[in-house]
Parts: structure tokens; C-alpha cells; sequence
């Protein structure tokens, strides 16, 4: 066998050793975000902290897992994520069928390709989606956060150009055997494309639980914000602007260590979802060596 | 905005407010001598005089009937605020809202919370376009201040100062009224200034255990002080063999003036000029010819400029501080790698007590300023207002309002025989929230050590309540009374075992020695701050161009300080300041000086 | 026609929810977009602000820093678009060849994580290991014999921290697409190669590369959609007065005019050229890859 040749071994072995160097790269700064939650405050405001915490206490979990605000935030956090991706998986899936379908199957999909792929570029801005919002009174609900950013087209384009790698054997068989379009969808798409699914549901998730902006917009009191919005607020606000507050309790100065504990276990569950999601790439494989 | 102003415009709420008594960490007598006498005739409620109909109310027990309703919104910053509430209550539920509600008839609602400032604008101007109804009582500045002025949306307050302020509250806006340029228009008033405590002047912190060990004096000239940074630099202050110290660390990103690490005695020391580049409003100094103009671009800045171009080349300065921002900056002195750095007096606590703990030989002591070869020393005055709260035009119940601002404000005057005094309030806002009666003693805080059992402390683990933010709800932004801090910072400079008097007291009494010090440090050096003479509302000019010529400004001087144009460079830059908008800013500021002088 | 409609209904159904929502949420306020013609001011609302044409797009281009800004927008973005698309490819192809699936799947997850941690975070950690006073980049360097560079003050350097740093928070999500794509692919494909004698190199040559390019090409289509956004958090974070010459975009020039007025027409009349900018080219390229390679890519 090729794999076994003497230079796919050499190569093997310095891949390895590569891609190991680069994941301690990029795991550098989220370790240094966990020491940092785990040392003294001291230690955080003269940024002496590297890759082991210096000081050690669990005074930021105790605190961040203490607060109201950051515990409820999460939970809306993860109930728009959940409701934002089955709904937005759902309607892009739908449309992404219908679009990966070739102009003479489905004459007039042109039409509508260009009415989704204008809005990925021109949207009317900050004003008249907030006087929209709040005209279809969903201000302060959780539909404000899903429903405007429900299709994205994005997610349909890569999608409909999965679904065109599907062999049209598999589905013109079901046809014959007389399925209509959604049965097709439902029972031949979908399972062959979990490696895409699982991949475009990825993103829509990374996309909401990131999301930060609407949660402003849209909600007119910070018991309605999602995570993001909520850590959004604690991290780029200057924990200088506090010092402020001479006279006033002074732990809640700089509370570096606080906000490092905050970050940490915001990215928590997205962190732990990737994991999970691979399992699905590797049924990918399987159902693809079936297909033929 | 500039990042300064935007702090600042985050600070004002919390200075503001800051001044409210809330973390006294110790016991009083319940005999309050503070308690007030109704006999003084020198402060009736000005109710009583100016209207005939009305009879005159007792402002202690102003109770509405039928119930008012006031709205307004607020900036809620979770992050600093530490425990404002109970567990269950929040901004919109808690005793004070109750309190209001059930003892002066006032019901309030919020029409928007948030917890950054630049989303309080953005909401606001949501608000606005979306063309949904103001709240009746909110903070604004700047721009969605200028912008509502513009519009006609905003009430004018005179008759209403008049009729309901307290009268204490009438005189400080007479004295500070220099600072209402912002919400001047046809000679009305349109809102209440935030005024900043005014105490953050500059001092400098200087490492004295780095100028013991080198055998040095704090650096009482310019002079004096450019040996130090020298030294403290070249000759290994910290001992540990390595050449890893500087002299000063200072933050550039900014510009030579910024919250913390700014520059101004520097600037002081060698001109009258004040300069600031990040911001074209900051600084305007008076010439003899009693017109304004920008410090930046004022001949005297090359001075400046020379010597802190000579500092960096020389490594005297944080060879990053142009990338660094004040608080990526102080995290230099925190762990020991410079030894000097100017800034507010609280910095005693954060980030330099800091210092300490990490290495405890760190012994940062706050220092006069260095006078420079002239004779010349100075700071700049940070200005001393941020923000106004504004009031919706057709807002009707500017009495309740009042009624309010009144007692709270009284609370903190502390006068003895202030009619407005409530006292109810005597020995705290809510019992059981920012005190507890104990064996006949009010304790405010470390309530175990007090003895009061844990049933009885206003939270569950004996932590001390922040109550100015449930206090704060329809005043938008709170008011400070311009260094009325000084005489208690001198009692207890003077004995720090000094019983507390009052609320104010209680607060100072909790400084840390360090910060005390450098209060005092700042107080008794006596001089006169450089103040900006432009305090009116942003010129067209200024808006169309100021980005540009903060940039300018700040990139040029940063060129310069880093060598990389000469000192030359300066005078280019001047030209290209004035003919980008400059002059015509310049022009701007003098018509509106000449007007409002 | 109902011939047609026959034919397609099940096609248009399965489109209406999308299309509904996209009507509701993106055409209706697109209306509001008209503010880039006004001189809007929020108490006027849409209707009673005044009409100023084409005075915003006017102010970009006379603007004394504006060649330069649309310059450092252009050069950072296109710098971005490129190394951000070869960089995931080559990781992907990369990973793919690992056997064993458990350190697959350790590295990938790791190389996804600086995707979560914000600009802010990721800045103040960047200074720190770029100083020039003992930041690890530059002692690295130094023990080659390389004198410190100042990366992040020094114009020419600071783009080139900025591209690169991009990467090196990114590249790990942006190769999930191409690493889905790959494992998609029919191993019998590899198998057959394999017996016809293909080296593995061969192999990755014309089976991976070739089967990965359509997606390639959309990604790298949509992209391009982007060309004017050359990643505004991540700038106003690592930016200041030294590097401004070189690192000034659009969108901290435009964030920074906005902070001053709040203004919505000027941020809303930049938008509308970015976009229509982004709008022409995959136009472009979606006809030159129909043209010469008959691929509609959407």
C-alpha cells in the first residue's frame, strides 16, 4: 500500500508533528482566558498571568455562577440558539431542495436566486428593521431575535451546492417508485447529507450564540439579553470607567479574573457542540460509500 | 465621542452617584447629630413663596394624590455595579420603587434599560425615530442632547427651578453655570448638569522603595524628575540584574490627555498651555487677547513634544506607549516594570495597590508635581460636567420630580435644619438594604464583625449592598456637588480615626491610606487647575471635521514623540490643522466665547 | 402556464416560507435605505428629513484621508481573502490525510477554538506576545538574530499582523466547510485510485482538490461580496495613531464620524457602496464561472 511508502511516512509523521504545533497556536489564548479566571486580582491588573494562574481562587465562578444576569442571559442564550437553528435549518433546507434543482427541472429558480442573494449584500440598516420589529410588536420577544435573520442565504447557497453532488439515480429511483418531493427530501436528501447538515447547523448555531447586536436593538431591558449581549456589555466595556466609583466597593473594579470566568463558560456549551457534531461527519462517510 | 468621553460619560452616573452613602463598612450611634432642626428660616421651600393657589406643602412628606407616574431610562451597568439588588428584585421591582410609590404617589416605569452608554444613545434615537413618546425624565448629552434641543422636544426648566429646586441646588447652578453652555438656547434652560466630584486632578505615583534602594529624592523639578526616570531605567531599580525597567509608563494611544497616565503636569511644567489631541473640544486655553484657542497647535506644544521625543529616544518612556491605552498601561506599574505614572488619586487602590500585592517590597506613594524650569506647574481640570437630565415637553409632573431630586439631595447636603431633609432617611435610605439597626446602632456594613445576626443582613452572605442604583431611577443622571469632598479628606488626613459625621464622611473614611494620601497630596498642593474655556455645544465644524483633526493631531504627535518627523514636522502640522477646519473651528469657538463669555 | 405550475408547485412551496420571510425582514425595511440620499435626524423620521443626493458618497471620496482609507480597506481586505481561503484548503487537505480519527478530531476542535474569543480578548493578548520588550514573537526572533520588530506600531508590519492574525483566529472554522466537503467524498474513489497505482499524492491531486473545488469556488465567490470589509472589530481593536496611515478602514472611519453625529445617513450611504460594490463583483464572477465553465455556483 501507498500509505506505507517510505515518504508518506515521513510525511505522516511531520503532518503530525505540524498540526499538533499549530492546535497548542490556537488553544494559547483560550487557555490563558481559563488561568486568567483562576488567579487573584492582582495578579490579572499586572497581566503577569500566562498559561497557569498566579493567585489561585475560584472567586470568579463563584461570583459569575452567583449572578442572576449572567445565568439568565445563558438561558436565553441557549433557547435562541436552539429555536434560531431548527427554524433557520428548516426554512434554508426547504428553499436550498427546491434551488439545487437545474434550470430546465425548475425553470424561474433564477428569479428567485437573485431575490435571496440581493439581500445577503443591501439590507435597509439599523432604523427601519427596528420600526419593522417593533410595528409586528415582537419587540422583547424571543421571535426578534430569530425571525430577521431566519434565512441566510448563505447556508442556502453552500447547501443547494451539496445537494447537487447527490446522484441523480438515487432520487429519479424514488420518483419512479412514485415519492413526491418531500418524501425525497426527507428520506434521501437529509441522510445524505448529515456531514452538510451538521455543518451548516453549526454555523447557524456559532451564529447565534455570537450574536450580539439584536439583543440591543431589540430588547429595551437587559433581563431579555442573550449571552452574547450580555458578555458583549461586560467585556468591551473599559473595566477603567468603573475606577470611577471611588468610593465604592473596589472588587468590582477590574474584575479582569470576573470577566475571564464570564468568557469562559459563555463558550462553554458552543465549545462543547463541535465535538459532538463530528460524529455526524464520520456517518457522512458511511452513508457515502453506500450510496454506490 | 472619543474613548475619553465615553468613559467619562460612564463615570458621571457612577461619581455621581457615588457620593450617596452606601459602603460604610462600620457602626454609628444612633443619635445622629446630623438629624435636622425645622427651626431655620434661611432655606423655606420656595413652593410656599411663589405660588399663591398652592398651599405651602411640608417638602419632608410630599405625598402625590392621585398617584403621578414619571418614566424615564437609565444606564444600568451590571458589570461594576456588584450587588445592587436582592435576589428577585431588580431596576424596575425593588424597596425604593415601593417606597416611592406607597410614601410620595410617585409610580415609576422605564421605558428602556441598558448597560452601555453608546447603547443608551442608540436607543434613544430608536426611540425617536421610530417616533414613540420620551420618557418623561432621562439623561442625555452631546449629540442626542443637541439633537432633542434642536427638535423642540425638551422643556425649558427655569420656571421649575424656581418654583421646586432646593434652594441649595439653586446656587450651585448659579456658580457652575459657566458649565450649561450645552443646554443653554434663547436664554432658557433646558437641563440639569451631572457635575463631576472635580477630584480626579493629577498626582504623581511615584515607586518610593525604587528611589530608597537608587538613593533618590522625589523628583521636585522637571529636572529632578528627568533624572529619576533615568535612573530608574539605566540603574536596575528592582535589583534583579536585568535592564527590564522603565522610567515612566505612560499611555500615547490617547493623546497627552486621558483618564489615567495622562500627561498634563508635563505639559504644565514647561507651558500654561493645556493640551489634548483626542478630542476637538478639550483643550481651549484663554490668550491675553481674551480669545480661545486650541492648546495642541499653540507654539508651546513643541516644548512638550521636545521633551518627550528626547524621553522615548532615550527609553526613559514605555517604548509601547503608543499602542497602549491607559489601562493596558498601568499594567506596567502593577507589575513592577515602571516606577512612575501620573494619574487620579484613586489609583492608590487600583491598579497600584495592585503592585503591592503582587510584589509586596512595590511601594507606590503619591507626589506633588514637578515644577518645571520656569517656575511652572499645573494640571489641567477634567470638565466638570457630563451629561444633563432632560425632561419631555409635555412632561406635567416636574413637581413630583423635584420632590424627589429634593429629598435625595438634601440627603446628601446633610445641612442641619434643611426643611427638605427627610427623616426617614436620617439614618440611611432603607433599612435592612444599605443599613441594619442593631443593638441600638446603625451598622452599614461587615455585619458579622458587628454582630448582627445573619437573618438579619441584607444579603445572604453578610456582602454590602450598593444601593445608589435603586436610588437613581427617575434622576438619570445624579449630580455631584463640586469638591465638596476636601474638608473631610483634610479631617481624616488630620486624624484617621476620626468619628464619621456624615454620609460623605462615612465615604471618604473608607479610602484606602494611599488614595487618602494623594487626595491630600492633590489638595494641599494648591494649584490652579487649567480649565477649558469651551463648555458650549459642538460647532458645525466640529462635527463635519473634528474625527479628522483628532486624528491629525494625535498621529502627528505620536510621529514627533517617536521620532519619526521631526520636531519641524510640528509647524506642518499646525497649517494642516488650521486649513482642514481648524481656523474655522477656531473661528466657531470665539464667536460662541464672545457671546457666552 | 398552469402546465408550468403543475410541474413546479411542490418547488414554490417548499420556497415560501423563505421567501416570505425575506420579503418581510429584508425587502420591507429596505425602504429605509433611503436614508443615504437624506440627512437624516431621528425626530424627523424617514419622511421629513431632509434630501441631500449624493452629499454622503461626496464626503468618502473628498474626504483629505479617503484614497487612503478606501486604499487600506482594499489592500487588508483583498490580503484577507486570499490568505483566509488557501490557508483552511491547505489545513484541510492536511488534516484529511491524519489516520487516526481521535487526534482528527482533538486538533480540529482545537484549531475552532480562537473563533470564540472576541477581538477585545484577543487583542490585549496580542500586544502582549508582539512586544518588543520581551513578548515571545520578538524573543523568538531575537535568538535567530533578528532585531525586534515593532509590529504592531509599525505601519507596514501592522498590516501584515492583522492579516495573519486573522488567519490564525479563523482558519480553524473556515475549514469545517472544506473538511465536511471532504469527508463527503466516496472513499471507493481513493480505493480505485489505488489500484490503478496512484501515489497518495496523486491522489490528493486529482480526487480531493478537484471534488472540493465547486465549494471552493462559492466560498470564494461570496466572498468577494466582502471585498470592502476588511474586518472592522478586529481593527478597532489593534489600531492607533501610529499605524493610522496604514490601518485606517472605512468602517473605523466610518465608526469614528458616527460616534461624533450619530450619524445614521453617513454609515447607511457607506454601506449602500460597499454593498453595491460586493453586489457587482459576484455578478462578475457568477457569469465567468457560467461563461467559461458552464457552473451556475447559486
Amino acid at each position: 500500500m501507498r500509505y506505507r511508502s517510505r515518504g508518506y511516512s515521513v510525511f505522516s509523521i511531520s503532518n503530525t508533528i505540524f498540526l499538533s504545533l499549530l492546535s497548542l497556536i490556537c488553544i494559547l489564548p483560550l487557555l490563558h482566558v481559563l488561568s486568567l479566571s483562576f488567579s487573584s486580582r492582582a495578579a490579572a491588573t499586572a497581566n503577569i498571568v500566562n498559561f497557569w494562574p498566579i493567585g489561585f481562587t475560584t472567586d470568579a465562578y463563584v461570583k459569575t455562577l452567583g449572578n442572576e444576569m449572567f445565568i439568565h442571559s445563558l438561558w436565553i442564550g441557549v433557547e435562541r440558539t436552539v429555536l434560531g437553528t431548527v427554524l433557520s435549518m428548516a426554512v434554508v433546507t426547504m428553499a436550498a431542495y427546491s434551488l439545487s434543482k437545474s434550470v430546465h427541472k425548475f425553470p424561474g429558480r433564477q428569479i428567485y436566486i437573485w431575490i435571496f442573494v440581493f439581500t445577503m449584500l443591501f439590507s435597509g440598516g439599523l432604523i427601519p428593521s427596528y420600526i419593522l420589529v417593533s410595528k409586528l410588536h415582537l419587540i422583547d420577544t424571543i421571535w426578534s431575535l430569530v425571525l430577521p435573520s431566519a434565512v441566510s442565504v448563505w447556508n442556502m447557497i453552500l447547501m443547494l451546492n451539496f445537494f447537487r453532488t447527490i446522484p441523480q439515480e438515487l432520487e429519479e429511483a424514488a420518483y419512479i417508485d412514485g415519492a413526491g418531493h418531500l418524501r425525497v427530501l426527507w428520506s434521501i436528501y437529509l441522510p445524505v447529507s448529515m456531514p452538510s447538515i451538521a455543518t451548516l447547523s453549526l454555523f447557524t448555531m456559532v451564529f447565534h450564540w455570537n450574536s450580539w447586536f439584536d439583543g440591543v436593538i431589540y430588547m429595551s431591558n437587559p433581563n431579555g439579553y442573550p449571552l452574547a449581549t450580555y458578555l458583549h456589555s461586560m467585556i468591551v466595556s473599559d473595566n477603567l470607567s468603573r475606577v470611577g466609583v471611588t468610593l465604592a466597593s473596589v472588587d468590582n473594579f477590574s474584575n479582569r479574573t470576573v470577566k475571564a470566568a464570564q468568557i469562559f463558560i459563555g463558550a462553554l456549551p458552543i465549545l462543547i457542540v463541535y465535538p459532538f457534531m463530528q460524529k455526524y461527519f464520520v456517518k457522512g462517510i458511511v452513508l457515502g460509500s453506500v450510496k454506490s | 465621542m472619543s474613548r475619553y468621553l465615553r468613559v467619562a460619560r460612564l463615570l458621571t452616573l457612577s461619581i455621581a452617584i457615588g457620593l450617596l452613602p452606601t459602603l460604610a463598612a462600620c457602626s454609628k450611634n444612633n443619635n445622629s447629630e446630623s438629624a435636622p432642626k425645622s427651626s431655620s428660616a434661611s432655606a423655606s421651600p420656595s413652593a410656599s413663596e411663589s405660588g399663591k393657589t398652592e398651599e405651602p406643602t411640608d417638602p419632608r412628606n410630599q405625598k402625590f394624590d392621585p398617584p403621578v407616574t414619571i418614566t424615564t431610562a437609565i444606564l444600568d451597568d451590571g458589570a461594576s455595579r456588584g450587588n445592587a439588588f436582592k435576589p428577585g428584585e431588580s431596576m424596575e421591582d425593588n424597596a425604593n420603587i415601593r417606597w416611592m410609590k406607597e410614601n410620595m404617589g410617585i409610580n415609576v416605569k422605564f421605558d428602556f434599560i441598558v448597560t452601555k452608554p453608546e447603547d443608551y444613545d442608540t436607543k434613544l434615537r430608536l426611540l425617536l425615530s421610530s417616533g414613540a413618546k420620551l420618557p418623561d425624565a432621562f439623561a442625555a448629552g452631546n449629540d442626542p442632547l443637541q439633537s432633542l434641543l434642536a427638535a423642540d422636544k425638551l422643556m425649558p426648566l427655569d420656571e421649575a427651578i424656581e418654583k421646586y429646586a432646593h434652594p441649595e441646588y439653586k446656587k450651585l447652578l448659579e456658580k457652575y453655570s459657566y458649565a450649561l453652555g450645552e443646554v443653554k438656547k434663547d436664554g432658557k434652560i433646558y437641563g440639569l448638569p451631572a457635575f463631576f466630584m472635580g477630584d480626579e486632578g493629577t498626582v504623581m505615583w511615584i515607586r518610593k522603595d525604587w528611589l530608597d534602594t537608587l538613593g533618590l529624592q522625589p523628583p521636585k523639578t522637571l529636572d529632578d524628575f528627568e533624572n529619576v526616570i533615568k535612573q530608574f531605567t539605566e540603574n536596575d531599580p528592582d535589583r534583579n540584574g536585568k535592564n527590564d525597567t522603565t522610567g515612566l509608563a505612560v499611555p500615547l494611544k490617547e493623546g497627552p490627555w486621558t483618564w489615567m497616565g495622562q500627561t498634563d503636569a508635563i505639559v504644565a511644567a514647561l507651558t500654561d498651555q493645556m493640551i489634548n489631541t483626542y478630542d476637538v473640544r478639550l483643550f481651549w486655553n484663554k490668550g491675553a487677547d481674551n480669545k480661545l484657542s486650541y492648546g495642541a497647535i499653540h507654539p508651546d506644544a513643541k516644548l512638550y513634544l521636545q521633551k518627550m521625543r528626547d524621553w522615548m529616544s532615550k527609553g526613559y518612556l514605555d517604548k509601547e506607549a503608543g499602542i497602549k491605552d491607559p489601562s493596558k498601561s498601568s499594567e506596567l506599574v502593577a507589575s513592577g516594570k515602571a516606577g512612575i505614572m501620573f494619574g487620579p488619586f484613586w489609583m492608590g487602590d487600583w491598579p497600584l495597590g495592585d503592585a503591592t500585592k503582587n510584589d509586596p517590597k512595590a511601594d507606590f506613594e503619591p507626589y506633588p508635581l514637578p515644577v518645571g524650569p520656569n517656575g511652572l506647574v499645573g494640571r489641567a481640570e477634567k470638565p466638570l460636567t457630563q451629561g444633563f437630565t432632560v425632561f419631555r415637553k409635555d412632561f406635567e409632573n416636574i413637581e413630583a420630580w423635584f420632590a424627589y431630586f429634593n429629598k435625595i439631595y438634601a440627603k446628601k447636603l446633610e445641612m442641619e435644619g434643611d426643611p427638605y431633609f427627610d427623616p426617614r432617611w436620617k439614618d440611611g435610605y432603607h433599612e435592612g438594604y444599605d443599613y441594619v439597626k442593631w443593638d441600638g446602632k446603625i451598622v452599614k456594613g461587615n455585619y458579622e464583625a458587628a454582630g448582627v445576626p445573619a437573618d438579619q443582613w441584607p444579603l445572604k452572605d453578610g456582602g454590602t449592598m450598593d444601593i445608589r442604583y435603586m436610588m437613581t431611577n427617575i434622576l438619570g443622571n445624579f449630580t455631584s456637588i463640586p469638591h465638596s469632598n476636601s474638608a473631610a479628606v483634610k479631617k481624616f488626613l488630620a486624624d484617621p480615626n476620626a468619628e464619621p459625621a456624615t454620609a460623605l464622611e462615612f465615604d471618604i473614611k473608607q479610602l484606602k491610606k494611599r488614595q487618602l494620601d494623594a487626595a491630600g497630596v492633590r489638595i494641599n498642593q494648591n494649584i490652579t487647575e487649567g480649565k477649558n474655556y469651551f463648555t458650549g455645544p459642538m460647532t458645525p465644524t466640529m462635527k463635519s471635521k473634528g474625527e479628522l483633526l483628532k486624528k491629525l493631531a494625535t498621529e502627528s504627535y505620536l510621529k514627533i514623540i517617536y521620532g519619526e518627523k521631526p520636531i519641524e514636522y510640528f509647524d506642518e502640522f499646525v497649517k494642516q490643522w488650521l486649513d482642514n477646519g481648524g481656523q474655522k473651528i477656531t473661528d466657531e469657538v470665539n464667536e460662541w466665547y464672545a457671546k457666552n463669555q | 402556464m398552469a402546465a408550468y405550475w403543475r410541474k413546479t408547485w411542490p418547488f414554490h412551496v417548499l420556497l415560501l416560507p423563505a421567501i416570505a420571510l425575506v420579503i418581510v425582514f429584508q425587502y420591507v425595511p429596505l425602504f429605509g435605505a433611503v436614508i443615504a440620499f437624506q440627512d437624516f435626524e431621528p425626530w424627523l423620521g424617514i419622511k421629513g428629513s431632509p434630501w441631500v443626493g449624493f452629499e454622503h458618497f461626496r464626503y468618502l471620496f473628498s474626504y483629505p484621508d479617503g484614497k487612503q482609507i478606501i486604499w487600506n480597506t482594499l489592500i487588508i481586505a483583498a490580503l484577507k481573502l486570499i490568505v483566509n481561503l488557501i490557508i483552511p484548503i491547505i489545513f484541510a487537505l492536511l488534516l484529511n490525510e491524519v489516520r487516526k480519527m481521535a487526534f482528527k478530531r482533538v486538533v480540529q476542535t482545537l484549531v475552532y477554538l480562537p473563533h470564540f474569543l472576541s477581538w477585545v480578548i484577543l487583542g490585549g493578548i496580542l500586544i502582549d506576545i508582539l512586544s518588543t520588550e520581551g513578548g515571545i514573537v520578538n524573543r523568538a526572533l531575537n535568538s535567530f538574530g533578528i532585531p525586534s520588530i515593532f509590529f504592531l506600531g509599525d505601519g507596514e508590519w501592522f498590516r501584515f499582523t492583522v492579516v495573519l492574525s486573522d488567519v490564525w483566529k479563523e482558519f480553524g472554522f473556515s475549514a469545517i466547510i472544506f473538511l465536511a466537503t471532504l469527508v463527503g467524498i466516496n472513499p471507493a474513489l481513493y480505493e480505485a485510485a489505488e489500484i490503478d497505482g496512484a501515489s497518495r499524492w496523486q491522489q490528493v491531486k486529482s480526487i480531493s482538490v478537484p471534488l472540493i473545488l465547486p465549494i471552493v469556488i462559492v466560498v470564494a465567490t461570496l466572498s468577494l461580496g466582502r471585498i470592502l470589509d476588511a474586518g472592522f472589530d478586529q481593527i478597532l481593536n489593534l489600531y492607533n495613531p501610529l499605524v493610522y496611515s496604514h490601518g485606517d478602514i472605512i468602517d473605523t472611519f466610518v465608526y469614528r464620524e458616527g460616534l461624533n453625529n450619530g450619524q445614521f445617513s453617513f454609515g447607511t450611504a457607506i454601506g449602500l457602496f460597499k454593498s453595491a460594490i460586493g453586489f457587482i463583483l459576484i455578478v462578475i464572477s457568477y457569469r465567468m464561472a457560467f461563461k467559461l465553465a458552464n457552473y451556475r455556483i447559486f
